[in-house]
């Protein structure tokens, strides 16, 4: 079995998100900050006339703040995905999106408790590529209000 | 999958009848020994439908409930039963079961119908015998069957069925042997048949459900009356019957034993004259024409709703664009006609050098320069005509969108009648417990609201009636001690008022006592003794909805279950929505309720603050008021280390937005127009209980004062309504005044509690909708403690002394002042906008039209010679929209009235008196108002 996961950057990592949980990927992003908000939002996002809730994973995986760039992305997320408590349509700001990889299951190593400064609670596992490591991101792990809520306790 | 939808749509039905049988039962009741029969009727074909209905689909305990009603039902029709208060409260509590049943049809085995059927049982007993007796002489009563075993078959469509040459049959089915045995679902059978015929009724054998509660034998035989345009010979194959089961009922028959209303001669008629016919044709028609209207899922219509909303920012933002680019086009257009100028004007000289000092080369470069010119004239054209045409699409597009989203709106609206009708039962059911006499009257029943609103309406409206007759109305005695009628009355009344429903309960009760309230509230921890002494009899009054408070003595089962008021009114300000309290001690208690029209799409006011955009709801907006660069140091007053402002003598407690939502301080630089971080000391820095703090803060102040003083340092102080208080929220501009789309809240952001939604903005950005009931607690307002000032009461005094005037002038030599209390606002016009209807003069701002008037046709004054172009509008405080046109504003100034009425008087004018060396007319604006309304009366 392969999976396909779409490769981004943040911070100075490379991460893997699971394709199957996006919808589209977006370059014009204008977000409106929300004050008294969780320091993991970044605010919110006019879609074609949808807000979408922008997610800083950075401040989960122990990255620090983003601040969008250039070449910052916004990874629209699909909002019917299973397990997850809230119905908000969300999106993962992101500091560079890089292409579509197929990678076997089989080649999924689990992920250490952490690497470097990331920490591994948001993590599904790595895959070792030919000059990089690719860290899965778990999605479910970060958006799930619950940890969310604790983290922002 | 499909029998469940079917069931569904059945369940949706018998709700409907249900809902439906509760009002007529009451009326029964109250009707007593004049039943008629019409009503009676009517109740019985609901219960039998539904006992029809749920008999296709096996659903025991429903069939047999609701055969035991319609047996009672039957009863009383042939007056054999007088319709008592038990009678009534035996049928509603089956309704209420049946009710039970429909919220979850799948597992009704394991309800227990027992205990209704009990109560229902000694009504059936009593005429058991009879039962029989009227079977068997049936035919003879009027409104018995026209078919055996049907007799609630509804003649119309049977009359119209035959007159259509249909066929009429009377089909036999029984559930085990025609319809299990085959593999069949009587749902898959009524689909078969529809597709060739009519189903007109549908009975249930009742000696088989009688027989349903003890028996394992689950037979149940169905009578069916079909009509269809099949041949008695082929009918049996179509409907994949047995021919022996199906029995023709032909015409004649159908006839002899009809209706006896329209009795033999119907019959003559009918067939002798045709033209009888078509006359009554339409009437049938436009019945049915009544009647036409879809059911339509929910979700569907919230998607359309949705779509509607972004169809409205996409045209918005289109607009906005387009006339960006037309003012961009424009200056290209100029700095092109510029260009061309110089080019003529380079060839002009050009020529007349060549002429003076002919050359080949210069005459080649003329030429090559007429070219350019030439082809210039060709890239550049500029295309008037094809933007002209863009606009008119344009504002096409705008209309479309406006009325697509309005008529979207009015699909989800409902009558108040869905949450009303509950009412009359509710109020009953209270009545006897409580052993007190009530009566209710509802009024405005057809006031539409959206259906989200409705829905969450229902719970403290609930409240409030219970509240009303469990507290409001006294018991008979006490009531007739009181020299009051001792049935009391209790009102529920809707009514809309512009984009507001107004929603009253109103008794005739003992009211709310005052005393009471306060020994309540100060012992509950509300209120403080010294706060209690200050308080006016409303604000008293609407201590009952402050958190904590409950006034019953004893928690009754009717109302006060721990949720008292304040849940109420927590619901209603959830609703965008607000409540007031006005009670008259001995006459009664009357509760308002102001909801907005829909949830989705709100008018708001759309402000800013350290450059940031927010909507405000306007529901809860009560007022704006703009404090100059320079009183914001005498205005705004520091009392207990909170922030405060006066507004006509009254404390209003200050929140400040920026400092609320931890903004980052900014300012706009003055020269590049950029907006930067301020780094001036801020205003929560100067805090501090310390005295020498904060004399220090003032030397600081003062040293700032240059920037202060400065136009855009003036702020706005938005006038908010959270519950029974009032507070100011400073902010730094208002910009406008917005139709807004509004989005739910992610639930990521809920834990801020200043939000209540989000929205999208004609630019496209996101802008957060403030929550000013959060904002109040976020900030955590104390408002008894502000009433505590006794100094502050003295002041007030004084103050209640000064007005605000405004002074104005209408483009004569006269100056004209005005107490700013009696205009809610101040508009520009242009005199091109002005639209004349006769010699009146009318206006037209955000889809009002309202009338314009001018101060000089009402009052003895001068009257301009010349009009200007631009002028003001002054809107009166005035339940109908009015605007009073003045030439120029010029001033507000605080002063005593010193009016001298000796020289200058009238009806409108309250005097003169003189303000900055002029003399100045007072003006009278609500006599004014009053000489206007009597006079456009005239017209």
């Amino acid at each position: 079995m392969q999976k396909s996961f779409v490769t981004t950057e943040i911070g100075n990592y490379f991460f893997g998100i699971d394709l199957d949980l996006i919808r589209e990927i977006t370059r014009f992003i204008e977000i409106t900050p929300v004050s008294l908000a969780p320091d993991y939002i970044c605010g919110l996002m006019n879609l074609r006339g949808q807000i979408v809730t922008v997610i800083d994973p950075g401040v989960h995986l122990n990255l620090g703040k983003r601040s969008s760039g250039s070449k910052s992305s916004c990874v629209i997320l699909k909002s019917n995905i299973k397990n997850l408590t809230s119905s908000d349509v969300t999106g993962i700001l992101v500091d560079n999106v890089g292409d579509i990889i197929s990678v076997d299951d089989d080649s999924i190593e689990p992920s250490p408790p952490n690497i470097g400064e990331v920490d591994g609670k948001y993590l599904n596992g790595v895959v070792k590529l030919n000059n990089k490591l690719l860290i899965l991101l778990n999605m479910i792990s970060i958006l799930n209000h619950q940890n969310m809520q604790e983290l922002s306790v | 999958m499909q029998d469940m939808e079917l069931l569904h749509d059945l369940v949706q039905e018998s709700r409907e009848h249900l809902q439906n049988i509760e009002p007529d039962l009451l009326e029964l009741e109250q009707n007593g020994e004049s039943v008629s029969d019409e009503l009676i009727n009517r109740v019985f074909r609901a219960v039998h439908s539904i006992k029809g209905g749920f008999g296709f689909f096996g659903i025991e305990k429903v069939i047999q409930l609701a055969h035991s009603m319609e047996n009672i039902l039957s009863r009383i029709r042939d007056h054999e039963l007088n319709v008592t208060k038990d009678l009534t409260d035996a049928l509603l509590k089956g309704i209420d079961k049946l009710q039970v049943m429909m919220d979850d049809i799948e597992n009704t085995d394991s309800i227990d119908i027992g205990p209704e059927l009990e109560t229902l049982a000694p009504f059936r007993q009593q005429t058991v015998s009879k039962e029989s007796k009227t079977d068997s002489d049936g035919t003879q009563k009027p409104e018995e069957s026209t078919i055996p075993g049907h007799p609630y078959l509804d003649p119309d469509q049977m009359e119209k069925a035959r007159k259509s040459g249909k066929f009429i049959y009377n089909i036999t089915a029984e559930s085990i042997k025609d319809i299990e045995e085959r593999d069949l679902t009587p749902q898959k059978i009524i689909e078969n048949w529809e597709k060739i015929g009519e189903i007109l009724d549908i009975t249930v054998n009742l000696d088989d459900i009688e027989q349903l509660s003890g028996s394992s034998n689950k037979n149940l035989t169905f009578s069916i009356v079909f009509a269809s345009v099949l041949e008695p010979d082929l009918i049996s194959t179509g409907c994949e019957i047995p021919d022996n089961q199906i029995e023709l009922l032909n015409k004649k028959e159908l006839s002899k034993n009809d209706n006896s209303k329209t009795s033999d001669n119907h019959n003559k008629e009918q067939e002798s004259s045709k033209l009888n016919e078509t006359e009554k044709k339409p009437v049938h028609s436009e019945s049915h024409a009544i009647d036409e209207s879809l059911r339509v899922r929910v979700s569907l219509l919230n998607n359309l709703m949705n779509l509607a909303g972004e169809l409205v920012l996409s045209r918005n933002q289109l607009v906005q664009l387009f006339n960006k680019k037309l003012s961009d086009l424009l200056q290209t257009d100029s700095h092109f006609s510029d260009f061309n100028r110089t080019i003529e004007q380079s060839i002009t000289s050009a020529s007349e050098a060549i002429e003076l000092n002919p050359s080949s080369e210069a005459n080649t470069l003329l030429s090559e320069l007429y070219k350019i010119k030439e082809s210039f004239k060709n890239c550049f054209s500029f295309p008037m005509q094809e933007i002209s045409g863009i606009n008119a699409s344009l504002q096409s597009i705008d209309t479309v969108t406006s009325l697509l989203q309005e008529n979207i709106m009015q699909t989800r609206l409902q009558p108040v009648s869905v949450v009303f009708q509950k009412f009359p039962r509710v109020v009953r059911d209270l009545a006897h417990k409580l052993g007190k006499q009530i009566n209710l009257e509802m009024t405005g029943q057809d006031v539409e609201l959206d259906k989200s609103i409705i829905e969450l309406l229902s719970d403290p409206l609930t409240h409030l009636v219970r509240n009303s007759a469990d507290h409001g109305i006294e018991l008979p005695q006490q009531r007739t001690k009181a020299g009051k009628n001792p049935a009391g009355k209790l009102e529920l009344s809707a009514s809309q008022q512009g984009g507001k429903v107004i929603i009253k309960v109103s008794d005739d009760g003992k009211g709310l006592d005052s005393e009471k309230i306060i020994e309540h509230a100060v012992t509950k921890g509300v209120i403080s003794d010294q706060s209690a002494a200050n308080m006016s009899i409303h604000e008293i009054q609407m201590l009952i909805m402050a958190p904590g408070f409950s006034t019953a003595e004893k928690i009754s089962d009717v109302s006060g279950r721990g949720v008292g008021m304040d849940v109420v009114r927590a619901n209603i300000e959830r609703l965008g929505g607000s409540i007031d309290i006005e009670s008259d001690p001995g006459y009664g208690t009357s509760i308002t309720l102001t909801l907005p029209l829909t949830l989705a799409i709100i008018p708001s006011l759309i402000i800013s603050t350290e450059g940031r955009n927010f909507a405000i709801p306007q529901v809860g907006v009560e007022e704006l008021v703009r404090i100059r660069a320079f009183e914001v140091t005498s205005k705004i007053e520091r009392i207990q280390n909170a922030e405060v402002m006066r507004l006509r003598g009254k404390l209003l407690p200050l929140v400040r937005l920026s400092e609320l939502l931890e903004l980052q301080p900014t300012f706009v630089h003055p020269e590049t127009g950029e907006r930067m971080e301020d780094r001036r000391a801020h205003w929560s820095d100067r805090r501090g209980p310390d005295k020498k703090d904060h004399k220090l803060a003032d030397n600081r102040r003062k040293g700032k004062e240059d920037r202060r003083e400065n136009v855009s340092n003036a702020v706005m102080v938005i006038v908010l309504k959270s519950g029974q208080y009032l507070y100011g929220l400073v902010v730094d501009q208002v910009l406008d005044n917005e139709e807004i789309v509004v989005k739910p809240l992610p639930e990521y952001l809920k834990s801020t509690q200043c939000y209540t939604g989000a929205t999208i903005m004609g630019d496209g950005k996101v802008a957060m909708i403030l929550d000013p009931g959060g904002i109040a607690q976020k900030a955590d307002l104390r408002f008894s403690d502000l009433e505590d000032d006794s100094i502050n009461k003295n002041q007030n005094d004084l103050q209640n002394d000064l007005h605000e005037i405004l002074l104005f002038d209408t483009g004569t030599q006269e100056r004209f002042g005005l107490d700013l209390d009696s205009i809610v606002r101040i508009e520009t016009a242009e005199s091109k906008e002005v639209e004349l209807v006769g010699n009146r003069e009318f206006l037209k701002r955000d889809q009002v039209t309202f009338p314009l008037i001018h101060i000089h046709d009402f009052l003895p004054v001068n009257k301009p010679e010349n009009k200007s172009d631009t002028f003001y509008v002054l809107i009166p405080r005035n339940r109908r929209k009015i605007g009073v046109a003045v030439n120029q504003v010029f001033d507000v100034v605080h002063s005593e009235y010193k009016l001298q009425t000796n020289e200058i008087h009238g009806s409108g004018i309250l005097g003169s008196m003189i303000i900055n060396d002029r003399l100045t007319i007072i003006l009278d604006m609500p006599a004014l108002l009053g000489a206007v309304n009597s006079n456009a009366g005239v017209h």
